[in-house]
């Protein structure tokens, strides 16, 4: 007999780091404050249809944030993280790693599409 | 078209008119002067005149955006022997520093054919972001100065040489006539070009793949250019152009850990055949031992229920089958249907204890029998030479003794000071009365004190 998690409840671990603001920044936020603004570059709003749910690449379940376009970045510095926030209880939702790019002040910046995904228990 | 001296608030038609009426004034701080409009006029900022230094900036609003068509501008030639002078935010023609420290921040120069920028050979300066082009040569020293730092600057189309003998540190220099850099400074790092002569090369075949809009006087380097991802040139990402970020995913795995059980457990032994089963149990709570069928020479060596157990023991044929059975509460100690020498070593009930021995056909039954409180011993049907070696009834138990044949079935029973045994080889009762021993025959009625 194998150890398993529901599909749906999957799905719902998921959905529990979904947010409304991908903000790019230059340093690990660990906090709300830090992605917002300490460490902010330029920032996205983020809406529903942004996330897709889908079977995961290795097991289990996989949500992917579209591509997002057109930021303007708000300060310069150098991008290394990703962090998505919610603006309703200030939370820190989720952070990954971006490749190191430089981003001037008054220019734009573009994001590819990124996945997240939990595989099934073992 | 005008410039205002901040330290005076005087407005000046051009920034010579304002030099011509400020310098030699010392304010004690550097002398302020904000460019609006364009002065095409030169000027020579001369180092006796300003003490305290000078800043020549853009008035808040007309700042270059790093185009050659926006932003207020000095197209004449500035000439400048003040000590730490900065010049910011402007578009200007040529500019010359001699023997002095300085600073050039933002600047978009038009060399004009010649020079864009002269600096000397040993004093300390700065060039931040600053596009020089339509030039001889982009920037200049007689020879090499690594104390003049050239950080984030633009040449394009120099008729000579792009950057000679400053310190470079991620600039660009492309398109020129003679070599992009020559004789740089030691520490120079970061600084491209598309001859060869850089630290890095462009890989971008031509100027337009590098500016925002190289035909129409854009030299804005373009963020996705080589250069630009690299961080190098002037007012990169400046024109809109967009940054395409690349986002790591994220992959989770998880483990459920195994569940290990601690409480109320059941012990089974059944259908066993050997000399020792059980060394010792010990059952903390609410447990059941039970013990079937066996065959064996020693069941249990020591068995300790402290509450509310049950210790079953049927159908034994063997040697001994408890040596100590301890209940302390509530306990039911049933011997049933043995054939046996001898069944339990000792046992001891505490408390409202329960044992029965029924159709025993054995040697000995108990050799020790203990019922401290409530107590009930229930022999039937025995067939055997000696059932009880020693019973001891302290508070209110009922002993039945029914259908025996046997030679001997009770070789003592104190019921709390009253022992009923054989005198004489007659079933005697023996107790306390009046200080004296009382005698008495349940059989016959006799009684003797004595």
């Amino acid at each position: 007999m194998s150890k398993n998690i529901p599909n749906l409840q999957i799905d719902g671990m998921l959905q529990l780091v979904e947010g409304d603001v991908l903000n790019i920044c230059s340093a690990q936020p660990t906090t709300y404050t830090e992605a917002i603004t300490t460490f902010q570059l330029a920032s996205f709003t983020v809406v529903g249809g942004n996330y897709v749910l889908a079977a995961g690449d290795v097991s289990g379940r996989k949500n992917t944030l579209a591509a997002l376009t057109g930021a303007t970045i708000d300060n310069t510095g150098t991008a290394t993280h990703a962090a998505v926030t919610l603006l309703a209880g200030t939370e820190l939702k989720l952070v990954t790693t971006t490749v190191s790019q430089l981003l001037t002040s008054g220019g734009t910046v573009d994001t590819s599409a990124f996945s997240h995904e939990i595989q099934q228990a073992t | 078209m005008t410039v205002l001296c901040v330290n005076s608030t005087v407005v000046y038609a051009d920034i010579t008119a304002a030099d011509a009426a400020e310098g030699g004034t010392d304010y004690g701080v550097p002398t302020r002067y904000e460019q609006t409009g364009a002065s095409s006029s030169s000027v020579v900022f001369s180092g006796g005149d300003y003490p305290s230094s000078i800043v020549y900036i853009a008035t808040t609003g007309e700042e270059t955006d790093g185009t050659t068509l926006t932003g207020a501008q000095c197209t004449g030639l500035i000439t400048s022997s003040v000590d730490n002078a900065l010049i910011q935010d402007l578009r200007t023609g040529r500019i010359t520093f001699v023997g002095v420290n300085h600073s050039n921040l933002n600047l978009v120069s038009n060399g004009g054919g010649g020079d864009a920028y002269l600096f000397d050979t040993t004093n300390a300066a700065t060039s931040t972001n600053c596009i020089r082009y339509n030039c001889s040569e982009g920037c200049r020293a007689n020879s090499t100065n690594d104390n003049y730092i050239e950080t984030n600057c633009t040449v394009v189309d120099a008729t000579g040489f792009g950057v000679l003998r400053p310190r470079a540190v991620d600039s660009v220099s492309l398109n020129t006539n003679s070599s992009a850099y020559l004789q740089v400074g030691a520490s120079s790092s970061n600084y491209w070009a598309d001859d060869g002569t850089g630290s890095n090369t462009i890989t971008e075949g031509t100027p337009t793949d590098i500016f925002e809009n190289y035909a129409g006087g854009d030299y804005r380097i373009k963020p996705s250019s080589s250069p630009g991802v690299a961080g190098a040139g002037a007012f990169i990402n400046s024109g809109g152009g967009g940054i395409s970020l690349t986002i790591d995913p994220i992959d989770q795995t998880q483990t459920i850990e195994q569940v290990t059980l601690t409480q109320h457990s059941i012990i089974s032994i059944g259908g066993l055949s050997q000399a020792q089963t059980v060394d010792q149990v010990t059952l903390q709570q609410s447990g059941t031992l039970s013990i079937n069928n066996l065959q064996h020479i020693q069941t249990i060596d020591q068995v300790n229920l402290t509450q509310a157990h049950i210790v079953s023991v049927n159908d034994l044929s063997q040697l001994q089958a408890v040596d100590q059975v301890s209940l302390n509460q509530g306990n039911v100690l049933s011997v049933n249907d043995t054939d046996q020498l001898q069944s339990i070593d000792q046992v001891t009930l505490s408390t409202a204890g329960t044992v029965a021995i029924n159709n025993a056909s054995q040697a000995q039954a108990l050799e020790q029998l203990v019922l401290s409180i409530a107590g009930t011993v229930t022999i039937n049907n025995l067939s055997q030479s000696q059932l009880l070696e020693q019973l001891n009834l302290t508070q209110a138990h009922v002993l039945s003794v029914d259908n025996l044949s046997q030679a001997q079935l009770l070789e003592s029973i104190n019921f709390n000071g009253v022992v009923v045994g054989y005198l004489q080889g007659a079933l005697t009762i023996v107790s306390a009365y009046n200080g004296q021993i009382k005698l008495t025959n349940p059989l016959t009625g006799e009684i003797r004190i004595l």
